[in-house]
Formats: C-alpha cells, structure tokens, sequence
C-alpha cells in the first residue's frame, strides 16, 4: 500500500505539472483553453516522430516538443483569444474547434495516430527504501513538479516580469499607465504555460515509454479537476491538490481493482463538486465570474 | 437513395443531441455532458428491447424518462453553480458516466441467447428493427419523426412559461429572481428536459447501431453536439439544425473535405467565431408575442 502511495505521489507530480500550467491560462490569465492538452500531446507526439524518424536521442524528443509546443499556443491563443473577442465563453468554445482540429491533423500525420515510442533512460533505475522499490523517473516526475511549482511561484510574486504578467491580466488598461505592454505580457505567459505542459507531457510520455492521441483529452480532464480542486489562489495548493489526487487515485484502485483508477478518481471530484454549492461560503471561487 | 436513408438516422440523432445541448445553452451555460445522459437512455432502452423483449415506443420512453431522471437529480446540485465552473462538472460528469457504462455488466437469456452489456466488451446483440423486420426506409423515419418531434417540443417550449423564465435567468439571473422568478428551479427544468431528450436520441442510436460500448459516449461525442449549436447559433432551434446539417450532411454526407472532416469542421468553428458569432442563422430573435 505504501508503494502504491508513492506511486501515486509520482502521478501527484505529473498532474502538479498539468494543473500548473491550467494555473497560468486560468488562475494568471483568466482563459479557458480547452485545446491545451491537445496542443501538449500535439507537441510531444511530432516531437517523438522526428526524433524517432531522424534517429535522435531521447532529449532531444524535449527540446522538438518545446519548439513545435510554444509557437502552436501561441498561435491558438492569438486565434482563441485574440481574434475571438465577443465572449469568454466563444472564446473557450473555438478553442474546442482547435481540439478537433488538431486531433485530426495527427491522425492523418504520417504517424497516422499510432502510438509513439520513446526511449526512457531510466526505465530500469530503481531506488531502494525500506524495502520499498521506486522507479527513479517516477521520482523525477515528482521533483521536477515541486521545483517547477517553487520556480513559477517564485517567478510569479518575486519577479518584476511576473509581477507585470499578473498586473497585465488584472488590468490591461492598468498595465499600459505603468508602462507594461500587455500583449508581450500575454504573450509570456502563454509561452511558460505551454513550456510547462511541454515538460509535463514528454515527462509522462518517457516514464511510459510512448504517447498516443489519448494523452491530449487525459491531461485536458486531469489539468482542470487540478485548478478546481486547487483553486486560483495559490500554487502550493494546486500543488498539494494533485499530490492528494495521485495518491487516492492509486490507492483507491489498490483498493477496489487497477480498472477502478480513473472511476476513483472522478468519483472523488464529482463528490466534492457536488457538494460543494451546498456547503458553500460567502468567499469568491473560481468560476463564478464568466 | 439508400445513401440518404443511410444518413438520415445519423443526422437525427445528432440532431437530437445538439438539441438537448441547445437547452443547456439557452440557460446560459455549457455542458460537454450531455453525452452521459445520452448513453444513460441507449442502456437503458436496449436493456428493455433486448432483455426483456419491450415494444420500441415503451423502451424509448423510458430511456427520455431515465435521461430526465439522472438529469434532474444531478441538476439538484448542477444548477446551483455557473460559469466555468458549470461546464467543468459537467464535462467530469461525462467522464465518469463513460468509466461506469464500461463496468455494466448484466447477463439475461432472452429466446433462449443470453444477452446484456458485458462490460468493457460492449452491448452487441441489440436486434430490435432486425428481429421486427423494420427496413432501413422505416428505421430513418422513425429516427427523423422523434428528431422532429424533439425540435417541436424544444421551439414550444421556448415560448411557453418555463422557457421565457429560462431566458430571463439566462440574460441575468439575480434580475430574475427580483420578479419571482426561482433560478434554480427554473435551471432545473430545462436541464431534465435537456436530459430526456439526450436519452431519448440515445435510446434511438442504440437500436440504430445494434452494438454500444462506452467509447460511444466519449466527450468527444457531448463537444460535438456543443459544436454544432455554436456553429449554428443560440437564435432559435434552427440553429442545431444547421449546425449538425452542415457537419453531418455537407462534410460527412458529402465527404466534400475527405478524411480531413474534423480539420475542416474544427477550424470553421473557429472561424465563425471570429467572423460571424452568431452563427450560420444568425443572433437576431424575434420577440415573444
């Protein structure tokens, strides 16, 4: 059971890494983009390809990820966000346009929609504690979501460009008295957002040893149960929210069969949705503005 | 002929689909779950034909009523939340009516074949127009007279009470309730309806394709009937008609854009959003008499 704890705490790292990056379009920006996790799989799927088609090593797969990652969230938020301008929510219905889109673009890729396979480096590294064995990449995933998490909050309270990004969210007309330009601002933003989701998705992708066109409506899914579990607030607790969402996934799948993963876990976050108009206080949350 | 007897049930169903989603809409929210009540009522009406030997009309009617009583009871909850936060529970919602509709598992020898979801495997053996003899001719009409009586019900309701209360909590809900107007029991009504008729257009796919597996009831499959009301437009119920008459007839029927249809219908969507978000019928409404 405690294996499968820490496990979970590895899952808890991925969907840190997700909702992270949910944190930054939502929580920063106040954008719902739908089609994130579909440009992140898009992302790591191409970048798999090339490198696979071109005979490339494995970090290589990271680095074609961020370059085909950052420019295509750009161009979706300059389409979703930029040129749809009448409504919040025409906003988040064009970005579902651009799911398709892009969903379909990969089936007819020369990949065809197959999966494809990477290389993990560390697929055979355990780490022994107590008797228990730990996958060292599972352990990466893990560290590399609580130090990215420690560099974005850092960045984002303690930095004059992070200061600028949340002033310019709040109040563009604001933000242009002090000087900030706020489409460089936007720009920013977007392009941490995707590097962040970039990381998550050819972290996962690697630990896995693959990815395929599943990957793009999982992390969609899983990134925004995270912001919502989380709230907007913080990031230690968006943190914290995933963190406690792997391990009861993993647990409570070890508990009632390995099938039962995923009903867990939305079973879990429908319970606590749906309770939570009834318990509700009179603090502001996410989601009651459009 | 035959290829347009073919898609006429496709293009019903979606149609019935989108019209259950057109309702959300209109009450000013988004739900990408709708394909949870849909798959709720193709269960259940199959369930009732295969296992237990239901005429068709009294499996429909039980899979609108099941489509409304799921509806109805997660709405006690649903309708008390908006906005973003709306459209994610609903879109989780879906998810987890996908997992559970893979763990159905439920055997009963029916005519002497045991017959039943067997979980992950699928619903197969849904015979019902095979076993009754109803040709194809007949299985489109039947599927485009329950499109049509969705539509009707949908365009009557927006003119009655219920749905000018809808369009009052829509426009701005705390306005509404300083006329006496009950937001959530208002929300409340139109999202049952909303999920009988989603049962209803599931209760008809399932006998359409004599096989059902939860992958049927994908989120892709609740965005879709979201796209085609948004492409259409929100104006009146003509909107989800020329919205899934644009996909379902012109790019599938026509196969005008081949195998890149999703690409094409993806990125129109976005760019009548730029252009044109009112849609292929347009925003303007006509004034209730």
């Amino acid at each position: 059971m405690l294996l499968t704890a820490v496990e979970g705490l590895a899952y808890g790292g991925l969907y840190a890494l997700l909702g992270l990056g949910f944190f930054l379009t939502y929580g920063v920006l106040r954008r719902v983009d739908l089609a994130y996790g579909t440009v992140v799989m898009t992302s790591v799927y191409l970048g798999a390809m090339i490198a696979g088609g071109l005979g490339l090593t494995w970090y290589a797969v990271l680095a074609l990820t961020l370059v085909v990652g950052i420019p295509l969230s750009l161009l979706v938020a300059w389409l979703a966000f930029v040129l749809v301008r009448h409504d919040a929510r025409f906003s988040m219905a064009a970005t579902l346009g651009i799911w398709m889109a892009l969903e379909e673009l990969m089936l007819q890729s020369p990949g065809r929609g197959r999966g494809q396979a990477l290389v993990n480096p560390l697929q055979d590294l355990s780490w022994w504690a107590w008797d228990l064995q730990i996958r060292i990449d599972h352990l990466m995933i893990l560290g590399l979501g609580v130090a990215i998490a420690w560099f974005l909050a850092r960045f984002l309270t303690r930095s004059r460009a992070g200061l600028a990004i949340r002033v310019s969210a709040y109040d563009a007309s604001v933000a242009a008295l002090l000087g900030i330009s706020h489409a460089r601002m936007m720009v920013l933003a977007t392009a941490i957002a995707s590097a962040v989701g970039c990381i998550a998705g050819w972290s996962f992708a690697t630990a896995q040893s693959g990815i395929d066109l599943h990957f793009g409506m999982w992390a969609t899914v899983k990134g925004l149960v995270i912001l919502v579990l989380g709230g907007t607030q913080s990031i230690a607790l968006i943190v914290i929210a995933a963190l406690g969402l792997g391990v009861a996934e993993r647990v409570g799948s070890e508990m009632i069969g390995s099938g039962y993963r995923d009903l867990v876990g939305y079973s879990l976050i429908l319970t606590l949705l749906a309770a939570e108009p009834f318990l509700r206080s009179n603090q502001a949350r996410l989601g009651d503005g459009r | 002929m035959s290829e347009i007897v073919a898609i006429i049930p496709m293009f019903s169903i979606s149609l019935v689909l989108a019209l259950s989603c057109y309702l959300v809409l209109k009450s000013g929210e988004i739900s990408f779950g709708q394909q949870a009540f849909f798959g709720a009522g193709a269960y259940i009406g199959a369930i009732l034909t295969a296992m237990f030997d239901w005429p068709l009309v009294a499996a429909l009617t039980a899979s609108a009523v099941a489509g409304a009583a799921v509806a109805g009871t997660l709405g006690f909850s649903l309708c008390r939340i908006s906005g973003f936060r709306f459209t994610l529970v609903t879109l989780v919602l879906g998810e987890f009516a996908k997992e559970v509709f893979a763990k159905i598992e439920w055997r009963h020898v029916t005519n002497g074949h045991a017959v039943g979801p067997e979980g992950p495997l699928g619903f197969s053996g849904i015979e019902y127009y095979y076993t009754h003899a109803i040709q194809h001719q007949t299985q489109a009409l039947i599927a485009a007279c329950t499109a049509v009586a969705c539509l009707v019900a949908v365009w009557i309701y927006g003119w009655t009470g219920p749905g000018r209360r809808l369009a009052a909590v829509a426009s701005d809900a705390t306005l509404a309730a300083s006329v006496a107007i009950n937001p959530v029991r208002t929300r409340l009504q139109a999202f049952a309806m909303a999920g009988a008729v989603a049962g209803l257009g599931g209760g008809l796919f399932a006998h359409q394709a004599t096989y059902i597996e939860a992958s049927n009831f994908s989120l892709m499959v609740g965005v879709h009937a979201v796209a085609y009301t948004l492409l259409g437009g929100l104006a009146s119920v003509l909107g989800p008609v020329a919205g899934t008459a644009f996909d379902v007839l012109f790019l599938e029927g026509l196969r005008v854009v081949g195998a890149y249809r999703m690409v094409a219908f993806g990125s129109l969507i976005v760019v009548m959003l730029i252009l044109r978000p009112g849609g292929l019928i347009g925003t303007r409404t006509r004034a209730a008499p």
